[in-house]
């Protein structure tokens, strides 16, 4: 069962520090994602990559629509394999929703989590009185309209958006590749679960201190978000809001990303 | 009796007394006079690596595991609220232990001692609790298992899973941080990643400190091997976190089927009856466990007698049989038999049959066979040759599964395989599944709905699935004790008869029968006495004339049954009863078929009375319902045929019995049989008789029965089936509401028998039966004041005549139009609150009423995704996480979506409309949500340019927008974006609600199909979740 767990999230552990970090790629990637970022943190941390059930790199029948329904789901892996690991203490770096998740988790378990950096997360995505989160419900809608016509006319689309780069740069190739690795019907789901869902009720029961590091300018998640997060958060955070352009700031902009990565790992607030 | 708080904590240990002394504190800070189990469950289920709250996962049936978990910890919560708090200041200042508690600790103390037989001659305080005990004790606290019951929960089951736990690990809660791997699995990942050094790598760094340094500098590679024994640490109970279908599939072989296969390896080193036959419904788990065996048989890892041992595959399966000429299989056994020979040699084999299947499947279809061969039957005898043949040798073995529907087919064709083939029955997921499953497949049978089944909960264990059979009461197959008491009572029946006064209740004589005779009468009561008992909301709608209950009870009674049938009724009891109290192996449900059939009879016998006729079909329904399968396996076999009565019997385990029997009634119910004086007199004898057998099991049953929030269920249970079964109270429902609404002849008929059945607790949204009584409905089209109307009426007629519903408006203005009794204020929130948090706070303070959502297609996403999950649930979730149940309350959501193909902008009006709607509202004080009051002020800090925005005409686009993403966000953010303004935007399906309900008679008709569809798009699953939605037409 223990091999099974690690084997199915592909986990991989490296580095030599005394310092757990935990890495979670957010939709559409897999840990790829933090291959740019990986070499220069393997000296002083012991990483911990794994992919997220029903991520292009993992087996999509082990994916369970009714388990990620929503994101709790993410969360007990999450913490299952923490257990598994026996990680009595870490950072947890997430990415986008992952982030959130991070959360959610180190609600439940926060004797595990020493920290948690947050990179470009939201806890809502949607518009609402006196919120901002980048999207409304017309957006959505015609975004999973788009998924469920022509999944990858619509990678193609989206991942430039997102990335906010050109269609031939690295970082959206990379991340049209992952992207397009996910099968349509789990990733339809998985965006519809993340597009819908509002985690602002559980801000304040975070007690882990947060990093917040956000992109200048993010399609999906727009700068104030990470006030708001700062604003309503339980616990102590601090935010950086990156030189950078673009969702997934450690593919398109690594020589910024990396070292506010390292900055926000090493030092604590 | 209360012991002190200092003598109780030396019997424990000191884990289990800190969780009492935290149980106690719990107590104290709530203010209660007393600490009872259920302060000390909730205390367990609070830390999140307490065993109970693992093995409360592991053993739910379902399998998304987070809302479970939290559904327990509010259940509990709730449990703790409703305890009284002490009077006046405690004594010592220290809750003192309930009865109920100590009585636990005792048992818990009991049970130690019994567990621990080097300590049994200690005396009693040596001996000292152990976590564990204290949890399986507190399990048996009958309110803590109701607690858990309303959580979804089975106690018992749990207890059994610790038990379990528990018999096998001497101390479960320890892991034992290293154990040597059974198997050698490589410990490569898919990426080529050596596992076996990522892992100690990491237990070096954290948990196992010895390890580290080894590990540390990295340098493992050469250790490798060594690493392996110390990758897995073997792990009982596996993380709560852990994805169940990981769990489910998981290649690694958990700890239970190691267990199961030790079971299976030693009945293979038995004398007699020494070939397992694993049965059980769930084919993966038969599967693993199968495959553990054989890969421990060839490995040499089982017991020391069977190494060398192989395995070879008989290949029997129906697909092989099917066609098999008599030639083939002549060749293919003459090839078995020399494989099986040559391997004696070597050591000994085990024919491995597979799934038994065959076995009972191709006999059936024996008649279409030709040429008068019957391969199975052939194979069946070679195979039994063949075993014969080697049975002095002693080194052949079969091995064989079986489902356990299969398993009894089997025994019905052929009463003696297990014998002649040496089988010995295994059964697989013991309690849980096989009882289940078999349950299910005999309800296909009898064609119960298989929704019977997903309400029961798992029974006791039936690991012998053997019926005693002839139980017809012809003659007394009793011992010499109970033929005793057999004549005794029947003597006493003799006294009876000369009286002729069979009804009083004394003269049902044994004394065994008084307790559970005021069982009945209590469940009785509010039946008999059906005007109190009805609920609230329907004593208005009973028909007047409801009066004809003792005369038509007394017509059933003069019914009796002749005197000789009473006497084989009584034969037929003790045999049972013999059979129960005086044979070994006694299978536990076959107390439960005793309930399941006497239990509603006592019932039926005098709730038939009321104008429900068909409860009275029901019993004829439930008498006639053993005979199919019975004919059907008779005339198959002509074997045994009652120990087929089985799979009926387990499908109705008594605890749950009452549930069945309210599903029982409702199918009754849909067939509608009107039929109530004719009865036969096997009903009657049926109804007569409550045989003490079924006695506990009836005690239990009301025990069990989770205590509904508002009403104790045993009293709603009858009222509600009474209801139910009415068709008059659909009648008065329909007819009241064509009253109010006669433009609408076509919708009036769906949405009261969508009541009706709702309120009973039959919506197909809760996936049939259930205790929850919330409606939703869904009005769609045009006619607004209809809508409106229709949900007065509907309150009025469900919770009482003064009943206003509870609005709330989502729509941009107010229809001046709508009548004066309706003024619906809520357009603007309350300030500071969400929508979704004053209807929470309205529910709360009416929890049983009318809710009216208006527009509902304008709400925001949140409000609407709660009301989606409140559907699905029965309880609402506001913002701050707290939930209300909606157990009582009927939801009429509108909406005009789908109804107009155009927009027009021309009737939003001023906000001085809105001001004489607000203030009728304050004076009609009915229970509206009083929230229009802040409008003003509302409308004071929304910034200019609402104001302009609705004065100025020209900037539709503007309005449009607003509209349609609910009430105009007060949000500066959007407001910036709309100064930049860009092109106006027009969206031609999404339609406000405004237009519609102005320019709606002039739209061209559409079908409501096409409301429907266009309904469907706006709202997503909100048209397929509701229990009904309906379509006004548009008035004429």
């Amino acid at each position: 069962m223990t091999l099974h767990l690690l084997q199915l999230h592909n986990v991989r552990v490296i580095g030599t520090g005394n310092v757990v970090v935990v890495l979670g790629h957010g939709f559409g990637t897999d840990q790829s994602l933090w291959k740019q970022v990986i070499p220069h943190l393997v000296d002083e941390y012991r990483l911990v990559l794994f992919d997220n059930m029903g991520s292009g790199a993992t087996d999509p029948d082990y994916f369970s629509f009714d388990r990620y329904s929503t994101l709790h789901g993410y969360a007990y892996d999450l913490l299952a394999l923490l257990e598994e690991l026996q990680i009595s203490s870490c950072i947890y770096v997430g990415h986008s929703v992952m982030g959130i998740v991070g959360c959610l988790a180190s609600i439940e378990r926060p004797d595990l989590f020493s920290k948690l950096i947050l990179v470009s997360a939201s806890p809502r995505y949607l518009n609402d009185v006196n919120y901002f989160g980048g999207f409304e419900q017309e957006d959505l809608d015609q975004l999973f309209e788009a998924m469920q016509a022509n999944y990858k006319a619509w990678v193609s689309g989206f991942a430039p958006l997102a990335v906010g780069d050109d269609m031939d740069s690295f970082a959206v190739q990379e991340f049209s590749r992952t992207l397009f690795s996910i099968r349509p019907d789990i990733a339809f789901d998985v965006a519809k679960v993340i597009f819908e869902s509002d985690f602002r009720g559980v801000l304040p029961y975070v007690t882990v201190p947060c990093h917040i590091l956000q992109s200048n300018k993010d399609l999906a998640v727009p700068v104030v978000v990470s006030d708001y997060l700062h604003q309503n958060l339980g616990a102590k955070s601090i935010v950086e809001v990156l030189q950078t352009e673009g969702h997934l700031p450690q593919l398109s902009s690594p020589n910024v990303m990396v070292p506010a990565l390292k900055r926000h790992l090493e030092l604590s607030i | 009796m209360r012991a002190g708080v200092n003598t109780v904590q030396q019997t424990l240990t000191p884990e289990a007394a800190n969780i009492l002394m935290q149980a106690v504190s719990e107590a104290r800070r709530r203010g209660h006079a007393q600490a009872t189990p259920v302060h000390v469950a909730a205390t367990l289920l609070a830390s999140p690596n307490s065993p109970l709250r693992r093995a409360c996962l592991q053993t739910h049936p379902h399998s998304s595991q987070l809302p479970q978990c939290r559904a327990l910890e509010l259940c509990f919560n709730i449990a703790l609220d409703q305890l009284q708090a002490a009077q006046g200041p405690l004594p010592n200042g220290q809750p003192s232990y309930s009865n109920a508690l100590v009585a636990a600790l005792k048992r818990a103390q009991a049970h130690q001692r019994r567990g621990c037989p080097e300590q049994q001659q200690q005396p009693l305080l040596a001996v000292k609790v152990e976590l564990e005990q204290l949890i399986i004790s507190i399990l048996d606290d009958p309110r803590v298992s109701r607690v858990m019951r309303e959580a979804g929960f089975n106690s018992t089951d749990v207890k059994s899973h610790l038990e379990e736990i528990a018999s096998h690990h001497a101390s479960p809660l320890v892991i034992p941080d290293t154990i040597r791997l059974p198997l050698g699995v490589t410990p490569i990942d898919q990426m080529g990643f050596p596992l076996g050094v990522v892992r100690p790598s990491l237990l070096g760094g954290f948990s196992l400190p010895h390890h580290i340094n080894r590990f540390s500098n990295g340098a493992a590679t050469q250790e490798r091997t060594d690493l392996q024994h110390h990758m897995r640490p073997f792990r009982i109970t596996p993380s709560p976190y852990m994805n169940p279908i990981l769990l489910k599939s998981g290649s690694a072989i958990p700890s239970v089927t190691c267990e199961e296969s030790n079971q299976v390896l030693e009945v293979f080193l038995r004398k007699k009856s020494r070939n397992p036959l694993l049965m059980g419904d769930s084919a993966a788990r038969v599967d693993d466990i199968v495959k553990d065996v054989i890969q421990r048989l060839e490995r040499g890892t089982g017991p020391e007698q069977l190494h060398g041992v192989k395995v070879i595959s008989a290949n029997l399966s129906c697909m092989t049989l099917i066609n098999a000429s008599k030639e083939d299989l002549c060749s293919r056994f003459a090839e078995l038999n020399k494989s099986v020979q040559e391997l004696i040699c070597s050591g000994g084999v085990v024919i491995h049959m597979g799934n038994l299947q065959w076995l009972e499947k191709q006999v059936r279809s024996t008649g279409s066979q030709t040429a008068g061969f019957y391969p199975v039957q052939h194979a069946a005898s070679e195979m039994k040759e063949l075993l014969a043949r080697h049975r002095d040798c002693n080194r052949v073995w079969l091995m064989a599964s079986a489902t356990n529907h299969t398993y009894q087919n089997c025994q019905a064709l052929y009463p003696s395989f297990e014998s002649q083939w040496d089988f010995c029955p295994i059964s697989i997921g013991a309690s849980r599944i096989s009882t289940l499953s078999t349950a299910r497949c005999s309800s296909q049978g009898t064609g119960i709905d298989s929704l019977t089944l997903s309400l029961l909960p798992s029974s006791g264990a039936s690991s012998q699935p053997k019926v005693p059979s002839e139980d017809d009461g012809q003659k007394l197959t009793c011992c010499a004790d109970c033929s005793k008491k057999y004549e005794r009572d029947a003597a006493l029946l003799q006294e009876q008869e000369c009286p002729k006064n069979p009804e009083s209740p004394q003269s049902c004589s044994s004394s065994i029968e008084s307790p559970s005779k005021a069982i009945v009468d209590q469940s009785l009561q509010p039946s008999v006495g059906s005007q109190p008992a009805l609920p609230l909301w329907l004593q208005k709608a009973l028909p007047a004339g409801s009066s004809s209950i003792a005369t038509t009870t007394n017509e059933v009674r003069e019914k009796t049954p002749s005197f000789s049938m009473r006497l084989q009724e009584l034969r037929k009891k003790w045999n049972r009863t013999c059979r129960n109290l005086h044979s070994d192996h006694l299978p536990s449900w076959s107390e439960s078929i005793e309930v399941s059939q006497q239990q509603p009879s006592p019932l039926s016998s005098q709730v038939s009375g009321n104008p429900s006729e068909c409860t009275l079909s029901l019993l004829r329904e439930r008498s006639i319902a053993p005979k199919p399968i019975l004919e059907t396996l008779t005339s198959l076999s002509g074997h045994h045929p009652s120990s087929n009565v089985m799979p009926l019997n387990a499908k109705i385990p008594g605890i749950q019995s009452t549930k069945t029997h309210q599903l029982l009634q409702a199918r009754a119910h849909n067939e509608r049989v009107h039929e109530n004086n004719n009865c036969s007199p096997s009903m009657l004898r049926l109804s007569w008789q409550t045989p003490h057998s079924a006695m506990p099991m009836m005690r239990s049953t009301e025990a069990a029965v989770p205590c509904s929030t508002s009403e104790s269920v045993t009293q709603c249970q009858p009222s509600r089936t009474f209801l139910r079964m009415n068709p008059e109270l659909l009648g008065q429902l329909c007819k009241s509401l064509a009253k109010k609404v006669s433009w609408q002849p076509k919708i009036i008929s769906s949405i009261a028998s969508t009541v009706v059945q709702c309120r009973a607790g039959l919506s197909k949204r809760a996936g049939g039966l259930s205790l929850r009584g919330d409606t939703w409905l869904l009005f769609l089209g045009y006619d607004r004041p209809g809508k409106r109307l229709m949900a007065e009426a509907l309150a009025e007629c469900s919770f009482g005549d003064n009943k206003k519903p509870i609005c709330m408006s989502f729509g941009k203005h107010q229809d001046v139009s709508s009548p004066d009794t309706w003024n619906l204020g809520l357009n603007v929130p309350l300030r500071g609150k969400m929508p979704l948090d004053q209807l929470a706070e309205a529910v709360r303070h009416n929890p049983s009423s009318l809710l009216y959502l208006e527009d509902l297609e304008q709400a925001d996403s949140i409000f609407r995704s709660s009301l989606t999950r409140a559907m699905s649930k029965g309880r609402l979730v506001d913002s701050s996480g707290r939930e209300v149940s909606f157990n009582s309350v009927i939801v009429v959501m509108t909406s005009s979506v789908g109804t107009c193909s155009e927009v027009s902008t021309t009737s939003i009006c001023g906000t001085q409309n809105r001001n004489d709607c607000s203030q009728q509202h304050n004076e009609d004080h009915g229970s509206y949500l009083q929230a229009s009051h802040e409008l003003n002020q509302a409308n004071k800090r929304k910034p200019s340019w609402n104001v302009h925005g609705d004065s100025d005409e020209n900037e539709s686009s503007k309005l449009l927008k607003r509209s349609n993403c609910g009430r105009g966000l007060d949000l500066d953010l959007n407001m910036a974006a709309e100064d930049n303004d860009k092109a106006p935007v027009f969206t031609s399906h999404v339609p406000t609600q405004d237009a519609c309900s102005v320019t709606g008679n002039t739209k061209p008709d559409l079908s409501d199909e096409d409301v429907l569809r266009g309904a469907r798009i706006q709202l997503g699953e909100f048209c397929d979740l509701v229990d009904a939605a309906v379509v006004f037409a548009s008035p004429v």
